[in-house]
């Protein structure tokens, strides 16, 4: 099986390095705004979320496309886009739900997320995890883990205040 | 194509709302970037004698040579001005995320000049440069004002600078505040910004910042980020901030409490206790692998991401609690006045009660009481809204004084008009001397640390503490010639031990890379990973040394620009307290520092910059080394027309 881009706004410290490897990686040049991935801030909630392509199994980009230029990718797990094929005509841009299907205005070309062909820069370069590129099978036992470590704790911290309030 | 820099200078006129640009090459080569070149723009743009509040001062806001790339901890912006405040350099570095977005939009500096004929803010969208009306806007506190423009623009994205109604007032020590974590918030820069009727400055861009070896870049800048995530250090900071290390300085007996009258207060080191307890997350600046902001909403105060100051400006006057302390620390931030400089007058007031210099009837029946917060934070609000004592303490500590006469002066414990920030100096020399001659009157932005490892190795135990006793003397003897610049109570080595700090801070704003990071901090990002990085971004062979002579450069004409304001030896100086009194208790008790050695070191390191020992100053013979032999004689010039026109405020 595999692997997934695992995106965790709760660990997002908001450094937004992901945009800037990306770019780097892809264009050769830093620019977040031809990022595939952006870490989408609300500081003053103090919340980060990391967004991205979510490489759906059943993709509005791919239904839309009218050239058959987006084909999934059963390796990778990803749905990859040919620039030879590609009209530009955006209509990808407009169906896909998270944002993730981009436009560059200086190549006229759209882009998204190809996962640098099974080494994302961004999941290696987050120092706090919150881009992490794991087994597809595997992501949802890590959040499992993860909130019942969180219930744990509770029940923990409830027992010892059961005890104290008991003496 | 120039790679790693944007390529222009943005230079706004208020007054006629002119909007130019300029080519940085005409800079570049000499002075790199960041805090060297805004040096350099400040001195040609800024005629001497000019008011701090005319429109004739200059703001400048500066982006490092390596900011906006995934060089570590490389979002700072260097900001500039004649200070209001000492008459002299304003200069502060704000942490976040402005400076790379202005790269992102095609500049790699921006230079404020005049006076807005009402209240504006500038708009700055790639090539798009606005000067838009403020009216809505003017008199709402920072995070407020910076929600606001970002709905009016309708980007979320978009970085801001902005002041509080604080800067508005033009209150001598206002700040430029940056989201809800950061400022520049030393030497009154936001009283500048104020003086031209300038709200706020967004910024948003779209363009390439480009690298000569992209590969190379990214591969340097991985060894580098998991080299700083080794450090316990950096684990540490990502956790807690730098609470730690405030709760050593207190338990220690460094922290200047009861006005630096005492030294530590044992039992009251509670920061890290408050942020495991109630920080809800680690906020990072931009392109940074620690994150040391902690991010806290507490119930019925604003959300703050806090960093170091923000922690403890009430333990001048002997408030721990931190609680209070995040309250007091909410009102300065979001009203924009700099924390340590209310710190330094909150203790200053205090003292000046506890000693009868003044009573209730000049604080407007405000109750001064060490330990008390409540009578602080009403003298924050009063100077806030500049009401009342608040007017004229809104004016600086001096407008005080001379009204309620009787040496109240002599119990402020700043330099060149700025508060210490926090920490005691008499024991630790290097501190000391780098608190006397530090540019813009501030020791802590070029601490030694050498003078701070001797609590750090009393940590460890057995074989481990001697080979860290061995490695420090290795260090020291290595940047000074002597291991005595380990010693903190010693006075040797100390002029080369500062020379040194201030050398790689100089370089780390040049670069725009967070100095904590770096060497200041004994963390990776040294002289010549900065060079390896530089070298791989611009596509040619640079050396450390040679980008530290840019430092070097950009660091004389800063101090040129000081002493054509008037700035002497004499200046550079420190309280009389710490020269007078010895530390009561703690690490140090005993200690103070001898006024003759003081000047000793301070020949010293005059020496060793190649500055003129008689006057401070860099010399001919030294401008002329650095390849600035022009800066010699327009220095010797204008000197004179700036001390004769001289409308400082000391």
């Amino acid at each position: 099986m595999a692997k997934v881009l695992m995106l965790n706004y709760e660990k997002c410290t908001g450094c937004r390095t992901c945009e800037l490897v990306c770019s780097v990686e892809h264009e050769g040049a830093v620019n977040p705004a031809k990022s595939r991935i952006k870490s989408v801030k609300w500081e003053t909630e103090g919340l980060f979320v990391p967004t991205g392509c979510q490489q759906c199994v059943d993709a509005p980009c791919m239904a839309v496309c009218p050239v058959k230029a987006i084909s999934r990718d059963e390796e990778l797990n990803m749905n990859r886009l040919n620039h030879e094929v590609c009209i530009g005509c955006r209509m990808c841009v407009a169906a896909c739900p998270f944002g993730a299907m981009n436009f560059n205005v200086d190549t006229k070309r759209v882009f998204k997320c190809d996962l640098c062909h099974g080494e994302p820069q961004c999941a290696q370069f987050c120092q706090a995890k919150a881009v992490e590129y794991v087994e597809a099978t595997t992501q949802s036992e890590v959040k499992r883990r993860s909130a019942a470590e969180k219930l744990t704790a509770a029940i923990q911290k409830g027992a010892a205040l059961t005890a104290g309030a008991a003496q | 194509m120039s790679y790693l820099s944007a390529g222009k200078i943005l230079k706004v006129n208020l007054t006629d709302r002119t909007i130019t640009t300029e080519p940085t090459a005409r800079y570049e080569g000499k002075f790199i970037g960041g805090k060297s070149i805004a040096a350099k723009l400040l001195y040609d743009e800024v005629v001497p004698g000019t008011d701090a509040l005319a429109p004739g001062n200059a703001l400048v806001f500066a982006a490092g040579a390596l900011s906006g790339t995934p060089c570590p901890g490389s979002g700072r912006t260097y900001v500039t001005a004649k200070s209001p405040l000492s008459g002299y350099l304003g200069s502060s570095n704000v942490s976040g995320f402005w400076g790379p977005e202005l790269k992102f939009a095609g500049y790699d500096q921006l230079v404020v000049k005049g006076k807005a004929d009402k209240p504006v803010y500038i708009a700055i969208d790639n090539d798009r440069v606005e000067i838009r009306d403020a009216d809505g806007i003017w008199g709402k506190n920072v995070t407020d004002a910076q929600t606001a423009i970002r709905k009016e623009l309708n980007d979320q994205d978009t970085q801001l600078l902005c002041i509080g109604p604080a800067g508005e007032k033009l209150i001598r020590y206002a700040i430029v505040a940056h989201g809800i974590m950061s400022a520049a918030a030393r030497t009154g820069l936001g009283a500048v910004m104020g003086s031209k009727n300038l709200k706020a400055i967004a910024v948003r861009g779209r363009g390439d910042l480009k690298l000569a070896d992209p590969k190379k870049f990214l591969e340097l800048c991985k060894v580098d980020r998991d080299a700083i995530m080794a450090q316990p250090f950096a684990v540490d900071m990502a956790e807690i901030g730098v609470t730690k290390a405030q709760d050593a300085f207190n338990a220690d007996g460094q922290q200047g409490i009861f006005n630096y009258q005492k030294g530590n207060s044992p039992g009251n080191a509670a920061q890290e206790a408050f942020a495991k307890q109630y920080s809800k997350k680690s906020m990072a600046c931009f392109s940074c692998p620690m994150g040391c902001r902690q991010y806290y909403t507490l119930p019925g105060l604003p959300a703050e991401g806090m960093k170091c100051a923000l922690y403890s400006p009430l333990y001048t006057a002997n408030v721990f609690d931190p609680m209070l302390n995040y309250e007091a620390a909410s009102l300065c931030q979001e009203g924009g006045v700099d924390v340590v400089y209310i710190s330094g007058v909150i203790g200053w007031l205090m003292e000046l009660s506890q000693r009868g210099i003044i009573t209730e009837k000049d604080t407007d029946g405000i109750v001064l009481q060490w330990g008390e917060a409540q009578g602080a934070i009403q003298i924050i609000k009063k100077i806030i809204a500049r009401e009342g004592i608040g007017d004229v303490l809104a004016e600086s500590h001096m407008a005080f004084a001379k009204k309620v006469g009787k040496g109240a002066e002599d119990y402020f414990i700043a330099s060149k008009g700025l508060p210490i920030n926090y920490i005691d100096l008499r024991g630790t020399k290097g501190n000391a001397l780098a608190g006397a001659i530090s540019t813009k009157g501030d020791f802590m932005s070029i601490a030694p640390l050498l003078d701070m490892m001797e609590p750090v190795i009393e940590m460890y135990q057995g074989e481990e503490r001697e080979g860290m006793q061995a490695w420090l003397d290795d260090f020291a003897t290595q940047v000074t010639g002597t291991p005595k610049a380990g010693a903190p109570r010693e006075y040797e080595g100390k002029a080369a031990s500062v020379k040194y700090y201030e050398d790689v801070v100089n370089l780390a704003d040049t670069m725009g890379v967070c100095r904590w990071q770096g060497d200041q901090a004994m963390m990776p990002m040294t002289i010549d990973a900065l060079a390896e990085l530089y070298s791989a971004g611009k596509g040619m062979a640079m050396t450390g040394e040679g980008l530290l002579e840019a430092a070097q450069r950009g660091h004389a004409v800063e101090r040129a620009f000081a002493a054509r304001e008037g700035l002497t030896r004499d200046d550079d100086t420190l309280p009389k307290r710490f020269m007078q009194e010895p530390l009561p208790e703690g690490r140090y008790k005993g200690e103070m520092v001898d006024t003759a050695k003081l000047e000793e070191m301070k020949t010293e390191y005059y020496t060793l910059r190649g500055w003129d020992p008689a006057t401070g100053a860099p010399s001919q013979e030294t401008f002329e080394k650095l390849g600035l032999g022009d800066m010699a004689e327009s220095l010797k010039k204008e000197t004179k027309e700036g001390k004769t026109k001289g409308k400082n405020v000391k």
